[in-house]
């Protein structure tokens, strides 16, 4: 069927071949694999006579004297040409192209990476191995410089946080702006594109790379282009995984005796016979089975219950599972130069660790590339996204699965009543929770670009397009009445959010011929962005989203509280120069000014200039004879982007609808704010590229991120109604240095091995608040310090005499008063390194490959701690090591003693940990059929992989995993970016083992 | 040649488009001015239903109601929790969980930091209501029709000084000759718009703030005379009750006495049949000169919420926490001082003891039940549930003031007035009449209407203010200490600039 198709395009367009005296045949490979490369394009080069090479790589073209010159070229791959010399039979050897021949997608156009003075990190989407991960960010994680993957949780489909060198704002989201397919979006709908379709990510870090997206770059732009049909016969595409989800580490918690004791303990120590106390008396009391405790003076009654608390139930494994995932997608592609498409659906169902999460997911796409004339071009992609998921309640709520694990392990529950427990019935049991409610979120998104390219001259051409995404997010969520928040009523509800977000972009590029010597290209164009937010939400108490729907607005039992919808536009104009003198030196200017509508008619506008320049020392006369340097590359940029505040409209006054009694009214959002501008980051970058005998590669990149003019959310008094309001108010810097290495160490036909290490080094300081501080639980910003950085009380370890936990009291001694003991800089949350290793090893038709990835030098807050490792405090189930807690006087105990009067959890460096790790982050093995097997089975290739995702993990982190950043959603924006490097009852990441094959005809 | 002449109308065409974006960007203003569908913005003081709306919106604030992220402020719970709480004298009255309550046990220990976030979640929302309030009143002539104007202004001066009264009574000293030159709170009068009118407010005196309150208030009354009872908006015979209040911390019992007689001789308010029937009710009782208005979907909390009334005084599973939790013992016990010391008959000291977790709201009728979370103690049945109506002002307070205000006006006699108002509701709550001759002294009538007004208004954060205006101790903390003062929140102080 396919051979018949290649067949007839061949007859098409290619009628010429039948009218030739000579006929000129052989064969085509890769000069690698020596395996027969089909499709290749073997053209005359003074006529318009072609052919393509078959399944085996053989072809067979008519010559008319035999002494011409013909081209074999093949995308992918050097072109190269062959003068036939009267020969009858020539066998061509095509070399894939390495990476100095890349070309870079860098926004509004593409360029070589020789001749890029800018620093851009590319991700190379056949190097993300085939992982079950359902966001490009996680398998982004590790792979390229600069570019800081955390996740939030081990909860799917859960908020990633990922930094482009550093956090360089406050009020405003860290994430860099994801442009997919030209489409700049605005709804977060990356995280949702199946990664399977991404040809391929290129990260602009600094501002010569990102100042042609201008006042939305300062967090780096990630340019995602979606998979495009190639040249060639329709080939088909199947992919199919299945994976098994683990939780990689338990912690070891309470026995139940230990847990009896614990509360012996703490009944004891209500009371006048403290002092009788020791570890030993505890668990003789407690293994005498005994409800009354005898004491010199008296005895002391256990509460009632005590005597009933003779379960053992692993509250972990109640709530953590084995989770399934399978993963199947399939891909068509083809065409000529008409028309190429590319077309794929896929599917995606995972189950996470924690009881109740799943995640489902659909994904369709569709690429249509089109060489209308000569002159006139035309591409269209389009991705839509349908996805379910399961979700949880947010870890710190009560009745979040994992909040289990501080339940009494002595005790059960009951399922027939509603899950609760059986002795401590007051208590509430996540189980009832996830039993007794729905927490859905619903996705209907698409992506959508068409763009047109005309060449006007052959030295000019336009490029008009215009893109949508769309996205409709819905969130229902049903508490039956057996639950707490659903008590007796059940509680339901629903929110919506429709992201509409428009945008229309043209520029022309002018590439005059200036002789050898000087290239010149210049692009200039406008754009226009529209986005626009819709958002409603209702809470009432009943038990069903369809009860909740079929209510009135305006009923009573409704809650409907009006959220304001937002929308804005930006306007922009801008242009780049590149120029190039005798191929070594590179030059590159750009500008972009952007109108933006958040802002006040006197601020609208801000101008985002970058000028960057590179000299390829390795094509310098005097060096170039030195073979063993390919590439040799020193750059230099600077350059000036924006970033606007989160609210539209901040520099008007706004109003919401609201309700008091039966009469609606209006209530004040905010005050008018129209002095408020953009907030500019300045980026300077230099570093080199090299490459040495096409073995050795690498790159070195040094950078200082300052921002200024950061829109800060400035206490002011309060007799204005607000307690702050933003200006643009202080600095921040970012400084690092991002090394990459590649190597292929071995290289032969049977056998080859390369290795790829990157590392980035990010040092952020807060450099001025104008005497401000911003604290939000145990995290600051403080001037000059790093933007976060753990600031609490500093524990000191135990009195030994009373137990009581010792702080340093800030005139160099302790105090055991912990609201009189001072905050203090204790730690950084923001690791100072980062990286990952990548090695790849092929032997004949066997790949292996794994990464490692590693965070170093960071601190991470073990807030799970508070309640999990507190000595009780609480009377909750401990980890184990709580046992080693302070008892008697003269006990060197690592933990005070059991305070039954403590309420307060005292947040201190008690529970600060060192968050360095490494980890084996994914490991595959991939067999390729060999080809005469699988053209037996009328298929192009075959492979069949397994692997594994979050294998090992070196870490001296006690929580359950490092890679975290928990953020408390009530926080707001401001709060998230302060709070940072918080472990508070998060799941980890799964490891996940899963094998898959891979097929395609 | 025509395939050519439209690649050159394309071409200029594009280039007529792009020109215009690069150069021409100051053009792109008016693509600048967008408006989001439905938006309400900019100066929206220009018309009478925007006003009108803008009024609405200083009620929802002024009463506290929880906007998702706020809740149970000013009206809506803190000014009557919050005294209350000041008001326990020691910890046998009540018992409180620090964890489900943690902000409110400083009020309970009398060590209020300037840090304490319900302090500063009142203060803030006080004065957003005093800015929107200011917005109105500033722009008040753009109400043409006459009627509707006098009935805004009178509404919004009423409620400017409902709140300086409430806020120097509990950010300020006690109002007496000593105090008057103390400084209390900024007094704000003009509107805040834009960030940049945003100044370092100076503190206004005692005398300045109940200036203010009794001129807004005297004005407003005499805006809303026309309206009577004005719907369940603020009123005349609101401001006539406020300017009692006001006028009995000044001791100003001549005037107290004249406010309560306007109320009181109207004939419009009636007390209600028994003491807990002017509690709970979905809309305000015959006794309610002014009550929230709260509806099940718009209140000020409840335990859902984690705000407002019902989360801290009720224990019923459906909207409480059974936060505050009451010794039974601290009901009755004549050794306690300021307590209410209910005897046996008197219906305001019923206790309901047969409830449990499927006990709803509507099922208790007794003043306290056990606390169905900690059941060795009481709850309050005061606010049970956030739908319901929450009296901030009653007749029962009107006739007790009236009886004081008269009596310290002439110590020495029992005034047959005084006494029908004591007995009005003492009647009520099942106690027997009290005749001039049951009092050995006059000063015991005094005693008697001090501890009506302990027993019928426990919990409802007015006793506190009377131990202020009497100067009784509350427990070993003299009445005039500092500790019994709010503290100006330290996030205010530190934006203070200049």
């Amino acid at each position: 069927m396919t051979k018949l198709f290649t067949c007839l395009i061949c007859l098409l367009f290619h009628h010429a071949v039948f009218s030739q005296q000579i006929t000129l045949s052989g064969k085509v490979t890769d000069a690698q694999t020596q395996m027969g490369l089909p499709g290749v394009l073997v053209q005359l080069a003074d006529r318009n006579v072609s052919t393509l090479t078959s399944e085996s790589g053989s072809y067979q073209l008519g010559l008319e004297d035999g002494y011409e010159h013909l081209t074999f070229s093949l995308p992918g791959y050097l072109p190269q040409t062959v003068f036939a010399g009267g020969k009858t039979q020539i066998d061509v050897q095509l070399t894939k192209k390495n990476h100095k021949e890349k070309q870079v997608t860098v926004g509004f156009g593409q360029q070589s990476k020789e001749e890029l003075s800018s620093s851009i990190s590319s991700i190379n989407t056949d190097e993300v191995t085939p992982a079950p991960l359902v966001s490009l960010e996680q398998s982004s994680q590790g792979m390229a410089t600069g570019f800081m993957v955390q996740n939030s949780s081990g909860k799917l489909a859960g908020a990633t946080t990922v930094r482009v060198r550093g956090g360089s704002t406050l009020s405003n989201s860290n994430n860099p702006l994801y442009v997919i397919d030209g489409v700049p979006l605005a709804s977060g709908n990356h995280s949702n594109l199946n990664p399977n379709n991404i040809a391929s990510i290129e990260i602009l870090k600094d501002a010569s790379a990102a100042a042609i997206y201008g006042s939305r770059a300062a967090n780096g732009v990630v340019i995602i282009t979606t998979k495009s049909g190639q040249d060639g016969k329709m080939k088909v595409d199947f992919d199919y995984q299945a994976g098994v989800s683990q939780t990689p580490k338990y912690l070891e918690l309470y026995s139940p005796d230990e847990y009896n004791q614990q509360l012996i303990e703490f009944t004891i120590r209500q009371g006048p016979f403290e002092d009788q106390i020791t570890r030993e008396k505890l668990q003789q009391w407690q293994q005498s089975g005994s409800t009354t405790i005898d004491l010199d003076g008296g005895a002391v009654e256990l509460p009632a219950f005590y005597k009933d608390l003779t379960h053992n139930t692993d509250w972990q494994r109640e709530v953590l599972r084995t989770g399934l995932s399978h993963k199947a997608s399939i891909g068509l592609s083809g065409g000529k130069e008409i028309l190429n498409y590319y077309a794929s659906v896929s599917y995606n169902t995972q189950e996470g660790i924690l009881v109740g999460n799943k995640y489902n997911r659909l994904n369709g796409s569709l690429s249509l590339d089109s060489k209308i004339s000569s002159k006139l071009s035309a591409n269209l992609n389009i991705n839509v996204i349908h996805a379910k998921d399961f979700r949880l309640l947010d870890e710190q709520d009560l009745g979040a699965p994992l909040q289990a694990i501080v339940l009494p392990p002595s005790d059960s529950y009951n399922p027939a009543n509603n899950y609760g427990l059986i002795v401590r019935s007051l208590e509430y049991n996540p189980l009832t929770e996830v039993n007794f409610s729905d927490n859905i979120g619903l996705n209907k998104s698409a992506i959508a670009s068409l763009g047109i390219k005309y060449n006007i001259l052959d030295n000019l051409s336009f490029d008009v397009s215009g893109g949508v995404d769309f996205s409709n997010q819905r969130n229902e969520r049903r508490q039956g009445p057996e639950t707490r928040e659903g008590s007796l009523t059940g509680r339901t509800q629903l929110g919506k959010d429709e992201y509409r977000n428009y945008i229309a972009d043209g520029y022309f590029t002018y590439t005059p011929n200036l002789g050898d010597d000087h290239k010149l290209s210049v692009v200039a164009g406008g754009s226009y962005q529209k986005s626009t937010v819709i958002s409603t939400f209702r809470v009432a108490r009943v038990n069903g989203i369809s009860q909740l729907e079929a209510l009135q607005s305006g009923d009573e039992l409704l809650l409907e509280p009006d959220i304001p919808n937002g929308s804005n536009v930006f306007v922009s104009s801008f242009w780049r120069v590149n120029y190039g003198v005798m191929d070594r030196f590179n030059f590159q200017v750009s500008g972009r000014v952007d109108g933006s509508s958040k802002f006040g008619p006197e601020n609208r506008y801000g101008f985002f200039p970058a000028a960057s320049a590179s000299w390829l020392l390795s094509k310098e006369p005097t060096v170039s004879h030195l073979h063993f340097m390919d590439l040799f590359k020193f750059k230099v940029s600077y350059g000036i982007i924006g970033n606007t505040p989160l609210d539209d409209f901040l520099y008007r006054r706004n109003y919401f609808s609201l309700q008091y009694g039966d009469t609606s009214g209006l209530g004040l959002v905010n005050l008018a704010n129209p002095d408020l501008k953009w907030e500019s980051t300045s980026q300077l970058d230099f570093g080199f590229e090299f490459e040495f005998i096409n073995r050795i590669s690498g790159s070195f990149d040094y950078y200082v991120k300052r921002t200024s003019d950061l829109l800060f959310p400035v206490p002011v008094s309060q007799t204005s109604g607000f307690s702050n309001v933003f200006k643009n108010l202080g600095s921040m810097e970012n400084i690092g240095l991002e090394i990459n290495l590649g190597s292929v160490n071995v290289e032969s036909p049977d056998f080859t091995w390369s290795t790829d290490f990157n590392i980035s080094f990010n040092d952020n300081l807060v450099t001025d608040l104008d005497g401000n501080n911003l604290i939000v639980g145990v995290n600051a910003f403080l001037e000059r310090q790093p933007a976060g950085v753990f600031y609490m009380r500093k524990y000191m370890g135990v009195d030994e005499q009373t137990g009581e936990a010792l702080y340093d009291n800030g005139f160099g001694g302790t105090t055991t008063d912990w609201e009189a003991a001072p905050r203090k800089i204790v730690g950084d949350p923001n690791p100072k390194y980062f990286g990952g290793l990548t090695n790849t090893f092929r032997y004949k038709n066997i790949d292996l490959s794994f990464l490692f990835q590693f965070v170093g030098d960071v601190d991470l807050y073990y807030a799970t701690g508070e309640f999990l490792s507190n000595s009780g405090i609480l009377n909750l189930s401990q980890e184990a090591s709580q046992v080693n807690r302070w008892y008697s006087p003269g006990d060197k105990a690592l933990y005070p003693a059991l305070n039954p009067s403590q309420e307060n959890t005292n947040p201190s460096s008690r529970w600060l940990q060192n968050g360095q790790y490494t980890r084996l982050k994914n490991l595959t093995i991939t067999y390729n059929l060999p080809e005469s097997v699988v053209t037996r089975w009328g298929l192009g290739y075959m492979k069949v992989y397994v692997g594994g995702q979050n294998l090992l993990t070196f870490t001296s982190y006690t929580g359950y995993d490092p890679d975290v950043n928990y953020t408390d959603p009530l926080n707001g924006t401001i709060g998230q970016n302060i709070s940072r490097g918080i472990d508070n009852f998060t799941a980890p990441q799964p490891r996940i083992i899963m094998a898959g094959i891979k097929l395609g005809f | 040649m025509s395939i050519k002449r439209r690649n050159i109308s394309i071409k200029i065409l594009s280039i007529v488009i792009t020109l215009q974006a690069v150069l021409g960007l100051n053009s792109c203003d008016e693509v600048l001015e967008i408006e989001a569908d439905g938006a309400i913005s900019g100066d929206i003081f220009n018309n009478r239903e925007n006003i009108e709306k803008a009024l609405i919106g200083a009620y929802y604030s002024f009463g506290g109601i929880n906007d998702g992220s706020v809740g149970g402020e000013l009206m809506g719970g803190d000014f009557t929790l919050i005294p209350t709480l000041l008001a326990r004298q020691n910890n046998s009255e009540i018992s409180w969980d620090d964890v489900n309550g943690a902000p409110y046990s400083n009020f309970m220990d009398k060590t209020i930091l300037a840090t304490n976030t319900r302090v500063e979640a009142n203060w803030r929302r006080a004065y957003e209501v005093i800015n929107t309030l200011n917005n109105i009143l500033a722009n008040i002539d753009n109400v043409s029709d006459a009627n509707a104007k006098s009935k805004i202004q009178g509404e919004a001066l009423a409620m400017r000084g409902i709140l300086y009264f409430e806020m120097v009574r509990l950010w300020g000293e006690q109002y007496r000759d000593a105090s008057l030159d103390a400084e209390a709170i900024p007094i704000q009068t003009l509107p805040i718009t834009r960030v940049d009118e945003i100044k370092t407010p100076t503190l206004a005196t005692v005398e300045e703030v109940y200036a203010q309150a009794e001129t807004d208030l005297l004005e407003g009354g005499t805006l809303l005379q026309v309206f009577e009872k004005n719907g369940t908006h603020l009123s005349y015979y609101t401001c006539q009750a406020y300017l009692m209040r006001l006028n009995m911390q000044k001791k100003d019992y001549v005037a107290a006495q004249g406010f309560a007689n306007a109320i009181l001789s109207s004939g419009e308010f009636a007390l209600t049949g028994t003491p807990m029937a002017a509690f709970n009710n979905l809309a305000n009782s015959t006794e309610d000169i002014f009550a929230v208005q709260q509806t099940t979907a718009n209140n000020a909390g409840d335990r859902s919420t984690g705000s407002g009334l019902p989360n801290y005084y009720s224990s019923v599973t459906q909207s409480g926490l059974g936060v505050m939790r009451i010794f039974e013992f601290s009901l009755v016990s004549s050794a306690r001082s300021n307590g209410p010391r209910f005897s046996s008959i008197d219906l305001r000291g019923n206790i309901d003891t047969g409830v449990d977790a499927s006990t709803e709201a509507d099922d208790i009728s007794t003043p306290f039940y056990t606390n169905i979370l900690n059941t060795s103690l009481l709850s309050s049945s005061k606010y049970l549930k956030a739908d319901r109506v929450i009296p901030k002002i009653r007749l029962a307070e009107i006739h007790l003031s009236r009886a004081e205000a008269i009596y310290e006006q002439n110590i020495k006699v029992i005034d047959p007035i005084a006494l029908s108002d004591l007995n009005a509701i003492r009647n009520r709550a099942g106690l027997p009449t009290l005749a001039e001759g049951d009092f050995i002294t006059s000063f015991a009538f005094y005693d008697s209407l001090v501890l009506e007004r302990k027993r019928e208004f426990l919990y409802e954060g007015i006793i506190f203010h009377d131990l202020k205006r009497w100067e009784v101790k509350v427990g070993s903390t003299p009445a005039l200490s500092s500790r019994l003062i709010l503290p100006i929140p330290q996030s205010e102080t530190d934006a203070w600039t200049d």
